[in-house]
């Protein structure tokens, strides 16, 4: 019996340090791959430089997908970065995401404006969620070389458009193929169509789910949007071709001169070295300076030293200022420091200082109404004369949401 | 592909195959999740081609529900795409990841087998000194013949004969193992000629309702694509025929144990026959020298 006393110890101080050795890694999951997962792997290396914690990462465009099967076999990965809130929300509302209040703590909590503050707890009293970056999405890029003078006004647009159009020059670069989400840039469309024509108080009933789609505001965006795309020469190729064409190559096309304008997040700027960017213009007048903002939410999946110590280190100074620090990204925190050209310095200007921030309306809604949304999107360029039955079927879908899966999320700062 | 090709998946569906081919994907990735052989990080990838996987029959589903009406043929197409990219698409493509996959488990198999009494420079160390136990032991016998004239020592005799079954069975056994891993890779690039030209026939079929959509105008990826592509694909055999090589990691796993409890009682029993058959001698020995 006394040898098996100091045998029992070692044995519980082997495991007990076994343990220990699973806590220093952690696995992260996230949609970024190419050029963002290399930049993102920086932040991820600049963490184990200081902590020692070892980081297996995953990048996946099928990460709704790859997530809820991994949390459906309870195998999910310590941390992911979610590109919705209502991605966040829901898993929140799984019980699946742990509650992280104790890492944002301090000098940390003050510097994110109420918007983001409001962002990060998830429809809860703490916090869920650490942005990761955010991108402003009501931007428009062009190219300075060929349109020395944006348009200021929708009218100015679209006499734009239709200039080019005549010039025999295809206006829009549009690529809405993005498996497994295609159609997410069309939706960009039409929520930056509806916040600008209608404003913020109707864009905010459409994204909680209390505004129809098949009312007249919402119905008269889907207009307004056909009628600058889909006559013919509108779009490089046409719409059919746009169906297919991967977002990121109509990007590309822009940059080669094949068109002339793209409606793109600032996310696009690393393809945009030439190109400059006008705010997306306000249709109706009073609604001008309103800006539509989406963001990368990482969300905790195990309560463990590791994750937590990954989660204070993101939302601290350090974690924030790497990713801009490459002039690609952007950090909702205060304080951080912007590179890159003076493109991206405009940009982040305008998340500091726009009087009204938006979130993305289909990243506020539940999955079955976005995803619904996207293929919507897809099917109205397909064959616009199908808009009031893919309007009713939107609402159909609509209905069908339970209250807590709504999220209702005003403009502001 | 050639159900949506010919119009027969309006009244088939994506036609049977393709139900019975995902079937065996779900089974076949069930499988490779039981006999993980690399860890953490192939769980990941596992994890991640079974997300693929969801949303690829999920794109296939859409382009079935879009190409029954011929009003759909435009978002058809567009799911088809989505399904291919979701499929191909490199680095993060559903065959990119199975590659990744596919590299993480031989990479485990290798460090088995270049591990541990198994590996390339280890045999030696423990085949010459079994070599080098019975030669001693057939010397000692014929010592024993010549110097005490006796004709047969049967505890010697045995433990000869189990030493040198023990060799035996060793030497097999890293043979057999060293054979089965390389079999694995000819069965796997067995299944992979066949499913190849298969992907090709799809492929080619895509490209062909993809360049009558696009005139040319949908963007690098698809030209890359549609560019890449043979004029003309032989059809394959309908059979791709899958060889069964099973869990070998674990059947690995399973040879690593037998050299412990193979060879630590042989030895232990030879080294107590040694002692009974020369224990008479050496007795005689020490009696006859006083």
């Amino acid at each position: 019996m006394r040898r098996l006393v100091p045998l029992l110890l070692t044995a519980l101080l082997l495991s007990s340090g076994a343990c220990g050795l699973r806590q220093e890694s952690l696995t992260v999951l996230a949609s970024w791959t190419g050029d963002e997962e290399v930049a993102f792997r920086a932040v991820l290396d600049a963490f184990t430089e200081e902590t020692g914690i070892e980081v297996t990462y995953t990048g996946t465009r099928a990460l709704t997908q790859v997530l809820q099967t991994d949390v459906q076999k309870g195998a999910p990965p310590d941390i992911a970065v979610l590109p919705s809130p209502a991605e966040v929300v829901r898993y929140v509302r799984a019980g699946a995401v742990k509650p992280m209040a104790d890492v944002v703590v301090g000098e940390a909590a003050d510097a994110y404006s109420a918007q983001w503050r409001g962002l990060r707890a998830a429809g809860t009293d703490t916090v869920h969620a650490i942005p990761v970056k955010v991108d402003l999405k009501s931007i428009i890029w062009y190219d300075p070389a060929v349109i020395p003078l944006p348009p200021g006004t929708w009218a100015e647009l679209t006499a734009l458009t239709e200039r080019l159009r005549a010039a025999g020059r295809a206006p829009w670069c549009v690529g809405l193929a993005a498996a497994p989400a295609s159609g997410w840039p069309g939706t960009d469309w039409v929520e930056d169509i509806l916040l600008h024509q209608a404003g913020p108080e109707v864009y905010r009933r459409w994204a909680a789910g209390t505004q129809a789609w098949t009312s007249a505001p919402v119905r008269q965006a889907w207009l307004t949007w056909g009628s600058l795309v889909l006559p013919p020469g509108s779009v490089r190729g046409d719409v059919r071709s746009a169906l297919v064409t991967d977002f990121a190559d109509a990007s590309k096309s822009l940059t080669a001169g094949r068109c002339a304008l793209e409606h793109q997040a600032s996310f696009a700027i690393g393809g945009h070295r030439d190109a400059d960017y006008f705010p997306f213009p306000s249709v109706e007048p009073g609604n001008a300076g309103l800006a539509e903002v989406s963001a990368d939410l990482a969300v905790a999946f195990t309560d463990t030293k590791a994750t937590r110590a990954f989660m204070a280190y993101l939302a601290s100074a350090d974690g924030q200022r790497i990713w801009p620090a490459r002039g690609t990204a952007f950090s909702p925190r205060r304080g951080v420091e912007q590179h890159g050209t003076a493109v991206s310095a405009r940009i982040a200007k305008t998340l500091a200082n726009s009087p009204g921030l938006c979130f993305d309306a289909s990243d506020l809604m539940p999955a079955r109404m976005s995803g619904a949304f996207q293929r919507a999107a897809l099917a109205y360029l397909a064959d616009p004369t199908q808009l009031d039955t893919l309007l009713t079927d939107l609402d159909r879908v609509r209905a069908g949401l339970a209250d807590d899966e709504r999220l209702d999320v005003a403009c502001g700062r | 592909m050639s159900s949506f090709q010919t119009g027969q998946a309006r009244l088939t569906g994506p036609g049977e195959d393709y139900q019975s081919q995902l079937a065996q994907a779900g089974q076949r990735l069930a499988q490779i999740a039981e006999h993980n052989a690399a860890g953490e990080h192939a769980s990941r990838t596992l994890q991640v081609v079974e997300g693929l996987v969801v949303a690829y029959s999920g794109a296939i589903g859409r382009a079935d529900s879009f190409l029954r009406s011929d009003r759909g043929s435009a978002l058809g197409i567009a799911a088809l795409w989505d399904a291919h990219r979701l499929l191909s698409a490199p680095d993060s493509g559903i065959l990119a990841q199975l590659d990744v996959l596919a590299a993480q488990q031989r990479a485990s198999l290798d460090e088995q087998l270049g591990h541990g009494w198994m590996s390339g420079w280890v045999v030696p160390l423990w085949a010459l000194p079994a070599v080098a136990l019975l030669v001693l032991l057939v010397w000692t016998q014929v010592f024993l013949r010549a110097r005490f004239r006796r004709a047969l020592n049967a505890p010697l005799i045995a433990a000869t004969v189990l030493a040198g079954l023990v060799a035996a069975v060793l030497a097999v056994v890293v043979g057999h193992a060293h054979r089965e891993v390389a079999a694995v890779d000819e069965a796997v690039a067995a299944v992979s000629m066949p499913a190849d030209a298969f992907l090709l026939v799809g492929e080619r079929k895509l490209g062909d309702l993809l360049a009558g959509q696009c005139a040319g105008q949908c963007g690098d990826a698809v030209d890359a694509f549609v560019g890449s592509l043979p004029a003309t694909v032989a059809e394959p055999d309908r059979a791709i025929a899958v060889a069964e090589v099973g869990p070998v990691y674990e059947r690995l796993a399973g040879v690593a144990e037998l050299w412990v409890v193979l060879t630590v009682p042989a030895l232990l029993a030879v080294a107590v026959l040694v002692v009974v058959g020369l224990r008479p001698r050496l007795e005689e020995y020490r009696y006859s020298s006083r």
